[in-house]
């Protein structure tokens, strides 16, 4: 029952809201008239349509703007990582580096854009390095948050025990910040796909015939093609969807047998 | 709990051999003296217990031993030497049972000799044989959230034996259990004590806890942590379960929060 309710209510909220989409269309057109209703609030079917005609660019749009969050996300991780075992290594260590991490965060990403575009050049490295600005802090934040705030009961444990700094390390604070390196890795995630498309907007190029998704926004939008940017937001969400679901997956993967972020739904 | 025999404890200082020594040890936080000249020793095989007010520093003295604080002043030995060489001779088990909760029962079992560096095959062998002893044969896959809590101290406990300590200390480990639970992880303690022999310093709140395990009960009066009375349990060294109906124990009980009342 419960899980017919959650088909069936999703599936009719939808039916719904499409329904409202082109009642606003309609009424629209019937002020404006068709020609300016498509190029303002197009009906649903002619985004489809826009989709279907524009499949191949836009695939090969998408593919760039993937592999751009695909390899910012990856940096941003494991650079994120690494910084994090730093940060957490000693009290000076942090206190000398977070200050400067903050202002680095604190500086919005778009204005630092031309700058990467100065120093690497139009294209994929100043998106991938756009990614990797927006991706990396959260990792950073979460992680170090985790490996210092460690169970003083089981760091005794571990003194108790004659451990060495490193299995303190491999054995403890590892796994015990597993949980806030996802988390900071979902927030990533999340942001690794609009941070591609922010960075292809500022930094794309159309070098080999498309750019990626940012690109064609731009594209489309200077053409006037809006139900071919509907499209694109729908490819857009799809490819930021592909992404949360990957990262949610390894959450669940790691966690599953012992952490209660995981383990509450499964139990029953 | 059937593989363990015998079903009677003795418990058997040895009367010429001090194992822990503790001579005019103070511990201050800041300005806050927690302890303040403590005098004690323990022969091997003792089981001493620690009680009184909360905040009295039952636990500060617990971990002056295990070397986990230092003391302000005075010194501390295990053998003769400073805590922190002989760890490996103690095992510590804390209040709540600390388990690594991603790893299963086996393998928290495991650590101790893992971290020691001992072979894979030795290590499951000897977590799997204090397992047994503790009576957990049937939950060496289970994770530490599938287990009550009774069961995670016993978990804790073949943990602290894996390394056959010669020393024990033990916070409080069954304060937040029911207090059936409480009675048979007592007893069992008293069992698996026949059979190795080690010396245990026990943190409780339970007088009655303290009468049933100890051969000496150390009284600490509260702010600053001094020891008020050491009392002497004049009970049978054999016991078991029956004990607890006996008046003799329960004269020994009245005396012990008599004592803890008047430490306040």
């Amino acid at each position: 029952m419960n899980k017919l309710k959650a088909i069936f209510l999703p599936f009719f909220s939808g039916v719904l809201l499409l329904g409202i989409w082109y009642s606003v269309a309609f009424v629209y057109a019937k002020n404006e008239g068709y020609e300016v209703q498509r190029i303002v609030i197009p009906f649903p079917h002619q985004i489809v349509a826009a989709l279907w005609d524009e499949r191949a660019i836009l695939w090969i749009a998408t593919r760039q703007t993937a592999l751009a969050a695909l390899v910012g996300f990856i940096a941003a991780v494991t650079f994120g990582y690494v910084l994090s075992m730093l940060l957490a290594s000693a009290v000076w260590v942090k206190r000398s580096l977070y200050p400067w991490i903050l202002v680095l965060q604190m500086t919005p990403v778009v204005v630092l854009a031309p700058i990467f575009v100065l120093w690497i050049g139009q294209g994929l490295p100043s998106i991938t390095a756009i990614t990797f600005m927006i991706g990396f802090f959260p990792v950073v934040a979460n992680t170090t948050m985790g490996l210092i705030s460690t169970d003083r009961n089981l760091i005794e444990l571990f003194e108790m025990s004659n451990a060495s700094k490193i299995q303190e390390i491999a054995y403890l604070r590892v796994p015990y910040a597993m949980p806030y390196f996802l988390t900071g890795m979902k927030i990533a995630g999340t942001l690794a796909p609009i941070g591609a498309i922010a960075g292809d907007l500022f930094a794309g190029s159309s070098q080999g015939g498309v750019g990626g998704i940012g690109f064609m926004v731009i594209l489309y939008n200077s053409q006037v093609k809006v139900p071919e940017l509907f499209a694109t937001a729908f490819v857009a969400c799809f490819l930021g969807f592909i992404f949360v679901g990957c990262v949610n997956w390894l959450h669940w993967i790691l966690l599953k047998n012992w952490h209660e972020s995981v383990r509450a739904t499964d139990i029953e | 709990m059937a593989q363990i025999t015998p079903s009677c404890v003795l418990i058997s200082p040895d009367p010429d051999t001090p194992l822990v020594k503790i001579e005019n040890a103070s511990k201050r936080f800041g300005d806050t003296t927690v302890l303040d000249r403590i005098n004690f020793s323990a022969k091997k095989g003792d089981f001493v217990s620690l009680v009184g007010p909360s905040g009295c520093g039952k636990s500060t003295f617990l971990k002056l031993i295990a070397g986990l604080h230092l003391a302000s002043e005075g010194s501390v030995t295990i053998d003769g030497v400073d805590p922190k060489n002989a760890r490996e001779e103690m095992a510590f088990i804390f209040q709540d049972a600390n388990l690594l909760p991603w790893r299963r029962v086996l393998s928290n079992v495991e650590l101790p000799s893992q971290l020691r560096g001992e072979s894979k095959s030795k290590r499951k062998e000897t977590a799997r044989k204090v397992l047994e002893l503790v009576g957990l044969s049937h939950a060496l896959r289970h994770f530490p959230w599938q287990l009550s809590g009774g069961m995670k101290m016993r978990v804790s406990i073949a943990r602290a034996l894996t390394l056959s300590p010669k020393l024990l200390l033990l916070d409080e480990p069954f304060g937040a259990l029911d207090e059936m639970t409480r009675d048979r992880l007592n007893e069992d303690l008293l069992r698996i004590k026949a059979r190795d022999g080690w010396t245990a310093f026990f943190v409780t709140h339970s007088a009655a806890e303290a009468v049933f395990l100890s051969n000496q009960i150390i009284v600490l009066s509260a702010k600053p942590g001094r020891i008020a009375e050491v009392i002497n349990v004049k009970l049978p060294t054999f016991r078991d379960a029956d004990l607890r109906e006996t008046p003799e124990y329960l004269r020994q009980v009245a005396i012990v929060s008599r004592s803890i009342r008047n430490a306040h």
